[in-house]
């Protein structure tokens, strides 16, 4: 640090002065999180079970990076932000939230919600939780079947990940596709997007939202930017209801009666994965109970 | 009220079509830039669906930048970028009567100002205006302010809509939802 017209300043130190430092960076294969708490868990302690959904969203890349310079949409809100980080895992409400865009735009994205899907909830502990659309996307069994579309229309990604993984692994990466995980407090990846969550004050919240972009795939970069665009931010055909519920959902918080929300969906079929982690049906609210017991805990620890 | 007034065909003081733009008179041609727009700002504020999507072109540009506002919407982020096919699903979606964000509807009235015609060959004109709308939704009052940009075009004697920017003021800030069509 320097000071502007220095002789004012003689026999001041200047060791402890200037801008306050986060103290605590760690990266994560190109993530890089940051702690305001001196102490605490490293980042692998934190992210434990969720590391793997990181790992295969880079693994969707050729060159197994990202490349985030397309521009956040920033989206203006008046809630907590916890109804985002409780919102963004839960598989109850498409169907009825989204119903109008599922409705006219032929999406499959609907069935992924509906009694059938074999899709799971998953909850990592620490507030981590996903969607596991793996199941559903396996079944299906078609190379981008995730992302709406087939490997022929996608001819010059594809090829550039047979040459990254050879032509098995690329097969299942692609059959596979992005996570849908929540990674607290405020990382979401969405399939096709990623989301900063920023709290301003208690009611009020901003959602940065990018398209996800992998280095070396411009054909898939481009479709990638078209859906997020239709998709998120302010205009979006997704977000714009999302964040209707989030407003009213706040609002309707303020009365205090009936005090306690119900979030027991799915608890007779919930069970536990073959690493622990808790998993049920992708509307089951595995999800939701598992934010808010590790939210418990920190809180009142 | 004269045939003019009660139809969006253009016509000359005489009462022929309009078959080239550049044959009109630069008031001429600002007074039926106007109405146009007027016309645009009021199926809006109605939200009148179907008339406001015919308005446009088969090949329309619809964009909100974000960011800026000399961005390239083919490689940056936008708040809204649709093509034609695009807009005719952001009307259908608004139709269902389940786009919460917009049941109910928000209360708009919108002023358009400052038109301006920047070029004219003779079937396209290029117009600038100012926007400014007033939103009141259950979440409260909003205002709104853009520079706008318009590509208009003479098509079976009438203009249409072939693309239109919306310059949000503060599109490099948060903003609130929008959902109503802007």
């Amino acid at each position: 640090m320097g000071f502007a017209l220095p002789e004012g300043y003689e026999g001041t130190e200047r060791k402890g002065l200037g801008l306050g430092k986060v103290p605590r960076i760690a990266v994560y294969r190109g993530f890089i999180f940051g702690s305001m708490a001196h102490d605490g868990p490293t980042i692998e302690e934190h992210l434990g079970g969720a590391k793997a959904s990181l790992d295969q969203l880079l693994d969707n890349s050729p060159t197994g990076e990202l490349d985030l310079t397309v521009g956040f949409l920033q989206h203006r809100t008046k809630a907590n932000w916890k109804f985002m980080v409780e919102n963004e895992t839960d598989g109850y409400h498409p169907g009825f939230v989204h119903s109008s865009i599922f409705q006219v735009a032929q999406s499959g994205i609907a069935n992924l919600y509906g009694s059938e899907s074999t899709a799971l909830t998953r909850d990592f502990g620490n507030c981590h939780t996903e969607f596991d659309l793996r199941p559903e996307w396996r079944k299906l069994d078609t190379p981008l079947g995730w992302f709406g579309t087939t490997a022929d229309r996608l001819p010059a990604y594809v090829k550039a990940m047979n040459e990254a993984y050879g032509p098995d692994r690329a097969h299942q990466i692609m059959i596979d596709g992005t996570p849908h995980i929540m990674i607290f407090p405020n990382l979401f990846i969405a399939e096709i997007q990623l989301f900063v969550i920023q709290p301003i004050s208690v009611d009020e919240s901003i959602q940065h939202v990018t398209a996800l972009q992998f280095k070396g795939g411009e054909d898939i970069n481009r479709r990638l930017r078209q859906q997020t665009m239709g998709s998120v931010g302010p205009a979006g055909f997704l977000l714009a209801d999302d964040t209707e519920m989030y407003e009213r959902n706040h609002r309707g918080s303020k009365i205090r009666d009936p005090e306690w929300l119900v979030l027991t969906r799915g608890l007779h079929r919930e069970r536990l994965d073959e690493n622990g982690f808790r998993i049920a049906h992708s509307t089951d609210e595995t999800t939701q109970r598992g934010i808010w017991r590790h939210y418990l805990k920190l809180m009142t620890e | 009220m004269t045939a003019s007034h009660s139809t969006s065909l253009l016509r000359h003081d005489d009462g022929r079509a309009v078959e080239q733009l550049s044959a009109l008179s630069p008031l001429e041609l600002h007074h039926h830039v106007s109405q146009f727009l007027f016309r645009e700002a009021r199926l809006q504020d109605t939200h009148a669906y179907d008339e406001w999507e015919a308005l446009w072109t088969d090949d329309a540009i619809y964009w909100v930048p974000a960011n800026g506002h000399n961005t390239d919407p083919e490689t940056q982020m936008s708040i809204l970028y649709d093509n034609r096919s695009r807009i005719g699903i952001r009307i259908k979606q608004l139709k269902t009567g389940r786009r919460h964000t917009q049941t109910p509807r928000s209360e708009l009235a919108r002023l358009i100002s400052n038109i301006e015609i920047l070029s004219v060959n003779s079937q396209e004109v290029d117009v600038i205006a100012n926007a400014m709308i007033f939103e009141d939704n259950m979440r409260g009052e909003t205002l709104w302010a853009s520079r706008n940009e318009y590509r208009l075009r003479l098509h079976d004697g009438a203009f249409k809509l072939a693309r239109k920017k919306v310059g949000l003021v503060n599109n490099h800030k948060p903003i609130f939802t929008l959902s109503f069509l802007v």
